[in-house]
């Protein structure tokens, strides 16, 4: 699990017992779990009809899945694109030729869930009128993370900061925004990024130059 | 793009993108050393570069939101449950409903199933009865039979003795006899009556050889009078041999093409008249009952009357120029109706009747 417990809320009611009313995990880096099974071997299981070879491949990506997907469309929604992922991956698998890497592979899908997910809900905030604007998804437990080596109103400044550095992300142009945060944000390197999205090489680089600099002229 | 940077030949768009490969380590040695020369020179690229860093520096600093507990159990678990059976269908159209909306939504299903089913019976049921009837026009053709007399029409001649001494009290046993039969015809109106009872009573009674009474009675009927009980014999001959007619509970009857039937006046009367009604104006009414005093004088008459709730008449009325004759108006305001079965229930109603004794 590459999680782990940075804080929590409690109060104490007046019963006396300290009672936990939220707990906030961090992330660490996203670790590909060493079960000692690579892709290729994972994938040769699952083909032959070993259903444990699927599990070592929803083991070692399903992390990085929802990080993406919790990046995109928040942490609420992003579980049901994991699952949604992996279903998908679970049929396809078969057709799965290996040209590129088994987690651009899980990252293209991914994505188009994620797209798809907004296609629906757009299209339902447009059937129904809705007059709610989308607000995005809320960051806040992430980005109010307290450090405790800073003041409060240091603290403060940066879960500001970073709430303006999550709405500017946001705001960004779609083939801006994915390519900001597949390398910058996932780590991605930049084949990867095209592989992910479908594009050259010298698209990822051209996009992610000019969704930089608009980042840079939005914090401005 | 060259990336080769000469500043001055660079716009702000390709001096972004070399910047941005040089934070990712993209560019070549070569391009890179170029790149620093041209930072040495221009004070503005090499801030630029430094916001540019700085964007970068502060994105990969931005917390992941970490994956929450047994998420790959779950997505085990979703897996294996919508990779086959009814779920991989809804989940390979992209729709992942709840285990519980499924089931309401079965057995919402099953619950309009079975309330159309209940629907359509309902409905086919009057359809049924309608076909079972024969087509009804709107009109209802009402009668009443009343025991004629008892001598049949094949009876013997009198003999010539009898025929002048023809007593009056020979004649009022008849009419005694006959009495039960018109009480008869009241009882068979009542709902659940035995239907062909009282059809099969006329005609048996026909045909039964008359006692010596009826026949002195006979006797002493002029030739008209035997005109008029051979053509009630004829109809009631009619009324046997339709089992439909014969099925009419209660004496009352909804044809297709409006029917008379007409019975022979009862011995009490002066004179045999065949009395015919027939109701047009609401078939949502039934004659139920008729008195027995009728009027002794042929009559033909068109009239309206108003019913109360329970079929009785209030009111009635000539519906031609010509004015009800008082024993005719007594008669009509002794008719007794009953509402049909299915009809729409009303506070009052008229019905048009059409009377006619000869």
């Amino acid at each position: 699990m590459a999680a782990r417990i940075l804080a929590f809320d409690a109060h104490r009611p007046s019963g006396g017992r300290v009672r936990i009313t939220s707990v906030v995990l961090a992330h660490r880096p996203p670790s590909v779990p060493d079960d000692g099974m690579g892709d290729e071997q994972a994938v040769s299981r699952f083909l032959a009809g070993d259903v444990t070879g699927f599990e070592a491949i929803v083991r070692r990506y399903s992390g990085m899945v929802f990080t993406l997907a919790a990046r995109l469309v928040g942490p609420l929604d992003a579980e049901d694109i994991v699952q949604e992922t992996f279903l998908r991956a679970f049929r396809g698998l078969e057709s799965f030729r290996g040209e590129s890497s088994l987690k651009t592979w899980l990252y293209a899908i991914a994505l188009n869930r994620v797209r798809v997910r907004r296609g629906t809900l757009a299209r339902l905030r447009s059937l129904f009128g809705s007059a709610r604007s989308d607000a995005g998804p809320d960051f806040s437990l992430v980005d109010g993370l307290a450090d405790g080596g800073l003041s409060p109103e240091e603290n403060a400044a940066r879960s500001e900061e970073r709430r303006r550095l999550r709405t500017a992300i946001r705001a960004l142009p779609e083939e801006f925004r994915l390519a900001v945060v597949l390398r910058d944000l996932e780590g991605l390197s930049y084949e990867e990024v095209a592989a992910v999205l479908s594009v050259p090489v010298g698209t990822v680089r051209s996009r992610l130059s000019r969704g930089r600099a608009l980042l840079k002229e939005a914090l401005e | 793009m060259s990336a080769r940077p000469e500043r001055s030949r660079l716009s702000d768009a390709e001096l972004d993108l070399i910047l941005s490969r040089s934070l990712d380590g993209d560019l070549s040695p070569e391009e890179e050393r170029e790149l620093t020369q041209l930072l040495a020179r221009d004070p503005a690229a090499a801030r630029r570069r430094e916001e540019l860093a700085g964007v970068v520096e502060r994105l990969k600093a931005l917390p992941a939101p970490a994956a929450p507990l047994g998420l790959t159990a779950r997505v085990n678990a979703f897996t294996a449950d919508h990779a086959t059976g009814l779920r991989a269908v809804w989940s390979r159209l992209g729709i992942f409903p709840p285990p519980a909306m499924v089931r309401g939504i079965a057995a919402l299903f099953v619950i309009v199933l079975i309330g159309m089913n209940v629907l359509r019976i309902q409905s086919e049921k009057p359809k049924a009865a309608e076909e079972a009837s024969p087509k009804d026009d709107g009109r209802v053709a009402i009668f009443f039979g009343e025991k004629k007399s008892a001598e049949p029409a094949a009876a013997p001649a009198p003999a010539p003795v009898a025929k002048s001494a023809a007593p009056k009290e020979q004649q009022e046993p008849a009419r005694r006899r006959d009495a039960p039969a018109a009480t008869g015809v009241e009882a068979d109106a009542a709902p659940g009556g035995k239907g062909n009872t009282p059809a099969k009573r006329e005609v048996s009674a026909e045909a039964a050889p008359a006692p010596p009474s009826a026949r002195g009675a006979a006797v002493m009927e002029a030739p008209e009078a035997k005109a008029q009980r051979k053509e009630a014999a004829v109809a009631a001959d009619a009324l046997e041999a339709r089992p439909e007619a014969a099925g009419n509970v209660g004496g009352v009857r909804s044809e297709p093409a409006l029917q008379k039937m007409k019975v022979a006046q009862a011995p009490s009367a002066p004179s045999a008249l065949a009395w015919s009604i027939r109701v047009t104006g609401s078939p949502g009414w039934l004659l139920k009952k008729a008195p027995e005093a009728r009027p002794s004088a042929p009559a033909s008459a068109r009239c309206t009357v108003t019913l109360d709730r329970d079929g009785r008449v209030v009111a009635v009325w000539s519906a031609t120029s010509t004015p009800l004759s008082s024993e005719v108006e007594t008669f009509v305001k002794g008719l007794l109706f009953s509402r049909a079965e299915g009809s729409a229930s009303t506070p009052a109603s008229t019905v048009d009747l059409e009377i006619d004794a000869r």
